[in-house]
């Protein structure tokens, strides 16, 4: 089965006075035609670097992409018309021409009919509540409307495939419901979407599979489920004796690989297995750690994503 | 071809409303311009009033007419010079220059016809110094329309060339360009757009004769002034066109080399 997009021993480095910084480390995936894959991670994990190789608009120091089949390299012609991309960017439109110019001179680059894009540009503005707005100079916009219009500028040319990066930020709750229909209409017609997000509920909400990224690498790849029994972990807190609470910071740095949180007289680890707790126990009964509790329960989500991505160097 | 011609026009289109959207602007530049021509008219009429000038004579002898010339010449270099690296920074400040390229418009076109606006400006603006000019100081002109739209045609895209370059290398440094600065610096000084260069010491002379708006000046004058043939400015056309020849290809070179790097250093929107 040919793949909406390939990615082969994917690095980019970007060299800075003198220092050399990998963007991207050695990344493969492969994302099927007709699915909605997001790729999650912190500020700073590469997502948006990643997002750019593939829309052809930076190029990778090694490894190769392909988009249906298309090399981004090689054809990147070919691959500019089957995307459609909306960045987080506050600039990428005219700011003295109003949303509805903007949107008929982009479209109008496709080569799209003027009376199919007027047309398709006033449904799409009444869709996403711009209709009014539409008309106004894009300056006047606020970031909600400005996300939109985004979205809406990669919807005109109708492409295979769609490429988010952040689209549920900085919108209303009703257009993120709004949107996430849409993403569901669009995968029904047999589109491929990537989105990229640090937002790990909506990379649940709509995708297929989701690969977690951090420092230019990828973790993990798999569906929300797959990774929900992935991060199954859980989260033991110890209360620390009075005595000890001022050594929380030699503690922490011996139990190093399962620190998740400190506070006050409390240390927080996370566990993936039973056996690592009894390891624990008998670590803090060597130390002569004394504690007047302990208490184990299941983390948010959110958190265990952090713990997962977080740099604990 | 047709998309070709539909997307020129969308973006003539766009720069109009992008234009009109400041209107005291675009007011103020037009009162501006007429002023302009109004005080470069009264200072070449004072000029010329009681005095000949011999050294003009294959142009018509008249110092209005030669200043006039020499002034919108100048105004299309400097057209050609900055226009597309002007269209690219602004590309690049308005975050725009990403989803030109998004849109399947070769990188060539975005800067073409980011900058046709300014030359069609130009235009506008070189027809109504003429008309102005023409009226209110009489001057005199035997135009030939052909030939000198022909001049003004490759003056353009040899010196679009060097443009090129130019935009190339705002693609890295995002503001200052060298190349620019020195040819529109070396082109006033040593082209005879505000005398004739035989007045120039003799080795500075040799400079001038490497620079194109020399001989694309004293083409475009003769055609202009004297309504010349293209016999008597074939000399200056063909090596127009053999400059032509060399600054396209190296302005090309210079820009993709530019634009290259930039999408390696992932800084296309930087600025």
């Amino acid at each position: 089965m040919a793949y909406a997009v390939e990615v082969e021993n994917l690095s980019k480095i970007y060299k800075k006075e003198g220092d050399t910084f990998f963007a991207l480390k050695n990344i493969n995936l492969c994302i099927n035609k007709g699915e909605v894959f997001s790729i999650l991670g912190p500020n700073g994990a590469g997502k948006t670097t990643l997002l750019k190789i593939i829309s052809t608009l930076v190029l990778p120091s090694s490894g190769v992409v392909k988009i249906n089949g298309y090399d981004i390299c090689r054809n990147e012609s070919k691959v500019r018309r089957i995307i459609g991309v909306s960045t987080g960017f506050e600039r990428s439109f005219y700011y003295r021409l109003s949303g509805y110019r903007n949107l008929l001179f982009f479209g109008s680059l496709y080569g799209i009919p003027r009376n199919i894009l007027k047309n398709r540009i006033k449904l799409l503005l009444k869709e996403f509540d711009l209709d009014q707005a539409g008309y106004v100079p894009y300056m006047k916009y606020s970031m909600g409307m400005k996300k939109k219009l985004s979205i809406i500028r990669a919807l005109l040319h109708d492409p295979d495939i769609f490429i988010f990066d952040e689209p549920m930020s900085s919108l209303d709750v009703k257009t993120v419901i709004k949107l996430r229909e849409k993403i569901h209409l669009l995968k029904k017609s047999g589109k491929t979407i990537i989105i990229a997000t640090h937002n790990i509920e909506e990379a649940e909400k709509v995708s297929d599979r989701i690969a977690v990224m951090n420092k230019g690498v990828i973790k993990k790849i798999g569906t929300p489920h797959e990774l929900k029994k992935l991060l199954n972990v859980k989260i033991v807190d110890i209360f620390l004796s009075e005595s000890f609470s001022n050594e929380k910071k030699r503690i922490a740095k011996i139990f190093h690989d399962w620190i998740y949180d400190i506070s006050d007289n409390k240390i927080s680890l996370a566990l993936s297995n039973e056996g690592e707790l009894s390891k624990i126990l008998k670590l803090l009964e060597l130390l002569g750690v004394s504690y007047f509790d302990i208490t184990i329960h299941d983390s948010d989500l959110e958190k265990i994503f952090i713990f997962l991505t977080e740099d604990k160097n | 071809m047709k998309n070709f011609f539909v997307k020129f026009v969308n973006f003539v289109i766009r720069d109009f409303f992008i234009a009109i959207s400041y209107k005291i602007n675009l007011v103020i530049g037009m009162i501006g311009m007429f002023f302009g021509v109004l005080k470069f008219g009264f200072m070449a009429h004072f000029l010329q009033f009681g005095n000949s000038f011999p050294s003009l004579s294959s142009y018509g002898g008249s110092l209005i007419s030669y200043l006039i010339t020499g002034g919108i010449f100048m105004s299309y270099v400097n057209v050609a010079m900055n226009s597309f690296k002007s269209a690219i920074r602004s590309e690049q400040i308005s975050g725009t220059l990403e989803y030109l390229l998004l849109s399947d418009t070769p990188i060539y076109q975005i800067i073409i016809f980011s900058g046709i606006s300014n030359f069609l400006w130009t235009t506008l603006d070189a027809i109504s110094v003429l008309l102005v000019v023409s009226v209110i100081f009489d001057m005199k002109m035997n135009i030939n329309f052909g030939l000198s739209l022909f001049i003004i045609l490759i003056t353009i895209i040899c010196i679009s060339g060097i443009g090129f370059a130019s935009a190339g290398i705002i693609m890295v440094t995002k503001k200052g360009d060298p190349i620019g600065w020195l040819f529109t610096t070396l082109t006033g000084v040593l082209s005879g757009v505000f005398y004739p260069i035989s007045f120039l010491p003799k080795w500075i002379r040799f400079f001038s004769y490497l620079l194109p708006p020399t001989y694309a000046l004293k083409a475009l004058r003769k055609a202009l002034l004297t309504g010349s043939s293209f016999a008597s400015v074939k000399s200056q056309i063909y090596v127009l066109l053999l400059m032509t020849i060399i600054t396209v290809p190296i302005g090309v070179f210079v820009f993709k080399k530019g634009y290259d790097r930039a999408r390696v250093e992932g800084s296309l929107i930087e600025y």
